[in-house]
């Protein structure tokens, strides 16, 4: 059977999952165009939002037999464009699978459907001593679905791990519409089905619901904010800290472009001329705290940190990571258009990419502020560019990829946790090399055999838009 | 030549992942199967085998290829034995908190293959958490590299944890990159005799209320052996509970006193390890509680919910009151071992298997006496669902079924 179109299945989708349970109209399609990556869009034949696993896995079975690609999504709050539907068909949102059907403290264990939001299970938790460890910085937004998605992280996967390592199980629909289950219980007798899917972005399986591990709350916190004269200082200071055997909850990184635009946002009172700021949070038994806070003190203190203040509120620990957090958002303030990289290298050459970050922002022209997860060696450079204006667009995707470029030639990579989306398929090659790649393939052709699930994504094909050298191939929108 | 397991006919020794992927190469040419085998102490986990081929061993890629401690990052070969890279990384006050048993032969390559873990698990997890890349040759003999060198990476399918676990039956691993991290100044475990079983129950349920998070929570129980370091009190115990604390100084010293007057509280006398040696040499015992000791013994370990763990090791006992346990019981996760004659290894791992179902979880044999020569289904138990795609990665990675035939959960791809 040829390749249908999904607006010839509405139908039969609709007899799946009732009336509202299908979008069609092209004006209730608009915002599923894209995800955070708003240079690239593309608009889906139709969205659909099963509220079960069974029901997923219908609409693949229907979308096989019709030849149909799909895309999963959760929050669309993804930064790497792994939301758009790329290859044309059909939006498979599980944002109305939003139930904790069980949280077990004993088990430290919470169950959920992918569409429970990561802050909605931060609520429920509250109190009970225990939480959810990965808080990307769109917690408030995303959902446990998504963050399985990409293996997200945030700032404190320092200390505490990415999602992966607090995945205990999973149910998902494979691409042949055949449903698994694996764990939550640790079985010897399988592959690590969960392990490869987590962190596949969809385009192995989609997972409809998740075992999480459960981690106890710190007793206490000290968050302090460190000014420094320099990045160089800063980033030395975070590769010494690691270097000491202290662990840190967290260690962030903000720069003076980003510092400005976050305390216009948020009135934080951080000084103007501070060349960049970091954020260092250690966390655990009140009684070790202090101690530990001294030896990081005198570490940041011995690359000439001007001062060390600690929040002395839990309010002032909030609004600091708030600004952290919610840095990104205070770009809108500075510029008409952004792209957020994700890009790591070896935390010893933070220094090194931070300078070649500087020299690439001069060489396009493109004015780069930055955030980092400094403690894993993550940089997130914001891109300011001009959307309208088709030059500022074309140099901002050059120094992106002139930027990610340099991670790998680091010793990095091209993602810590957004993602490859489509917005990177284009560097896959360069970091893994053609015969890397074809093993990865393997695992999709057994996992997703006819590539339906997620067409176009991860794995550069002959046929996928070379997204970095040609913007806006995807689709001229109306 | 055979070695009791394995009914290898020669065994090559890999100089190089060049000379894996040319022997893999060479013995898919001519229909023979490999067993890769790094430290040999894993030798009787898996399924008997009966296909004749060839032993490859990896021990002398065992080179260090790059440690940027700095970076708490290290890539070595295979080979490298777990107490060699202990070694390597005290150097620089660093360690891989993974409990392997007989660490002092068992390799990193095999590490990865089995998946072993101990009594820190519930702290600091399982290898795969450590796995950052790694080099491995499929069974096509393609040298292929997964993942990175960096602590954080999204890019592609992290086909390095596909390989955890897998028993060498997709590909050989030759080189791994491990995130490592620091030793905690300070090491304690406290450990309290129970009169009764289910007491550890109302202990770790009070655990989960208190402000006390060890790095391990380990139950024994049955028949220890009379010189065990676990034992506690006057032989008379049924069980007893012990909790391994790690960090700073002054964090050990709070956890312990909590923990100790948390024992008081609910009626029991806690015991005390801290001196360095003594801590050590339980730790040790703990980790190596599933090597063998020489006598006829299938070992069994058990996975359930943690808040079965305790119904689970009780259930194991009733089949045989001289069998020993070891839970780590944060994880849900019980290894048990019977005395067991050969002949009784199959109906003993059946019958244990179905105990453990009962309590919602699943089994598999560590090992068991060579002569009992297990199959599959005794080993790792009847099929599940998702085995059907699990054949179709392997179908992937060894489309000849060379690798390891018949030792792991694959009936297909046996030569």
């Amino acid at each position: 059977m040829a390749r249908s179109s999904a607006t010839d299945v509405i139908p039969q989708l609709q007899k799946l999952l009732g009336r509202e349970g299908v979008l069609s109209d092209p004006a209730d399609l608009v915002v599923y165009d894209c995800d955070g990556l708003t240079i690239e869009k593309r608009r889906p034949e139709a969205v659909v939002f099963p509220t079960t696993t069974e029901a997923t896995a219908e609409v693949v079975r229907l979308c096989n037999r019709h030849e149909i690609p799909l895309v999963v999504r959760g929050a669309g709050t993804s930064l790497a464009g792994g939301c758009v539907p790329i290859g044309g068909g059909l939006v498979v949102s599980l944002t109305r699978m939003r139930r904790i059907l069980e949280i077990s403290l004993r088990d430290r264990m919470a169950v959920v459907e992918s569409g429970v939001l990561n802050l909605q299970l931060a609520r429920a938790l509250a109190g009970t001593g225990f939480h959810f460890a990965p808080d990307p910085s769109s917690q408030t937004a995303c959902t446990i679905g998504g963050n399985v998605a990409t293996n997200a992280g945030g700032p404190h996967t320092l200390k505490y791990g990415v999602t992966v390592n607090h995945v205990l199980g999973i149910e998902a629909v494979l691409g042949d519409g055949t449903i698994v289950r694996l764990g939550p219980v640790f079985d010897r007798a399988a592959l690590d089905l969960t392990g490869v899917i987590v962190g596949s972005e969809g385009t192995l399986a989609i997972v409809t619901k998740v075992w999480v591990r459960l981690t106890r709350d710190p007793q206490d916190y000290r968050t302090v904010r460190v000014v420094f004269e320099s990045l160089d200082d800063a980033s030395a200071a975070v590769s010494d800290i690691i270097a000491a055997g202290i662990v840190p909850a967290a260690m962030e990184l903000m720069d003076r472009g980003i510092l400005a635009a976050v305390d216009e946002a948020y009135h934080f009172g951080f000084p103007t001329d501070a060349e960049a700021i970091a954020v260092i949070e250690l966390d655990g038994l009140k009684a070790g705290l202090d101690e530990q806070l001294t030896r990081v003190a005198a570490i940041c203190q011995r690359h000439n940190a001007r001062e060390v203040l600690q929040a002395a509120t839990a309010d002032e620990r909030a609004l600091l990571w708030k600004c952290r957090k919610m840095a990104v958002g205070a770009v809108g303030r500075i510029s008409p258009s952004y792209i957020i990289q994700d890009g790591v290298v070896p935390r010893t050459r933070l220094p090194e990419i931070i300078r070649q970050i500087t020299r690439i922002s001069a060489k396009h022209g493109i004015r780069i502020v930055n955030v980092a997860h400094a403690g894993d060696g993550n940089v997130h450079p914001i891109l300011l560019f001009d959307e309208r204006d088709r030059d500022s667009v074309r140099r901002a995707l050059a120094a992106g990829k002139e930027l990610l470029e340099q991670c790998i030639a680091c010793g990095g990579s091209i993602t810590a946790e957004h993602g490859i989306g489509i917005e990177k398929i284009g560097l896959m090659e360069t970091l893994f090399g053609k015969e890397n790649l074809e093993v990865m393939g393997r695992l999709r052709d057994a996992l997703n055999p006819a590539a339906r699930l997620g067409l176009g994504k991860v794995l550069p094909s002959p046929d996928a838009p070379k997204i970095l050298e040609t913007v806006g191939t995807c689709q001229a929108l109306p | 030549m055979s070695n009791g397991f394995l009914p290898t006919t020669e065994t090559v020794h890999a100089e190089s992942a060049e000379m894996v992927a040319e022997t893999v190469r060479r013995a898919g040419s001519q229909r023979s199967a490999v067993y890769p085998i790094g430290g040999a102490t894993a030798l009787a986990f898996g399924a008997a085998t009966e296909t004749p081929g060839l032993g490859l061993s990896l021990a002398r890629l065992n080179g260090l290829a790059d440690y940027p401690a700095r970076d708490l990052t290290v890539t070595v070969g295979a080979g490298m034995t777990l107490g060699e890279f202990g070694r390597l990384l005290r150097k620089e006050n660093q360690r891989l908190p993974v409990d392997v048993p007989q660490a002092a032969a068992a390799t990193i390559g095999g590490a990865v293959a089995t998946n072993f873990s101990g009594p820190r698990r519930f702290r600091f997890g399982t290898i795969r958490d450590y796995l950052l890349g790694l080099t491995a040759v499929d069974g096509s003999g393609k040298i292929f590299s997964a993942g990175g060198r960096v602590v954080k990476n999204a890019a592609g399918y992290d086909l390095a944890r596909l390989l955890v676990g897998s028993l060498g039956s997709l590909a050989v691993v030759t080189e791994v990159t491990l995130m490592v991290k620091p030793v905690p100044e300070a090491s304690a475990l406290l450990g309290v005799a129970l009169a009764e079983l289910r007491k550890a129950d109302s202990l770790l349920a009070s655990l989960v209320e208190s402000e006390v998070e060890p790095v391990a929570i380990e139950l024994a129980a049955g028949a220890l052996p009379r010189q065990s370091p676990l034992r506690l009190g006057d032989g008379t115990a049924a069980g007893q509970l012990w909790l391994g604390f790690e960090g700073s100084e002054t964090d050990v010293r709070w956890l312990v006193d909590k923990a100790a007057a948390c024992c008081r509280q609910l009626g029991a006398e806690p015991r005390l390890i801290d001196g360095a040696a003594e801590a050590g040499e339980l730790w040790q015992t703990l980790a190596d509680f599933p090597a063998p000791d020489g006598q006829p013994t299938l070992t069994v370990e058990a996975a359930v919910l943690p808040s079965q763990t305790v119904a689970a090791a009780e259930s194991l006992l009733k089949l045989d009151g001289g069998a020993a346990i070891l839970c780590h019981a944060g994880d849900g996760i019980i290894v048990a071992r019977f005395a067991c004659p050969p002949d009784r290894a199959a109906a003993l791992a059946s019958d244990a298997r179905e105990a453990i179902r009962l309590t919602g979880g699943k089994a598999a044999v560590l090992s068991a006496p060579a002569e009992s020569r297990l199959d599959r289904s005794a080993v790792w138990g009847p099929a599940t669902e998702a085995l059907g795609v699990m054949e179709r990665v392997k179908r992937k990675f060894d489309p000849q079924g060379i690798l390891n035939p018949g030792r792991f959960i694959f009936a297909t791809g046996t030569p």
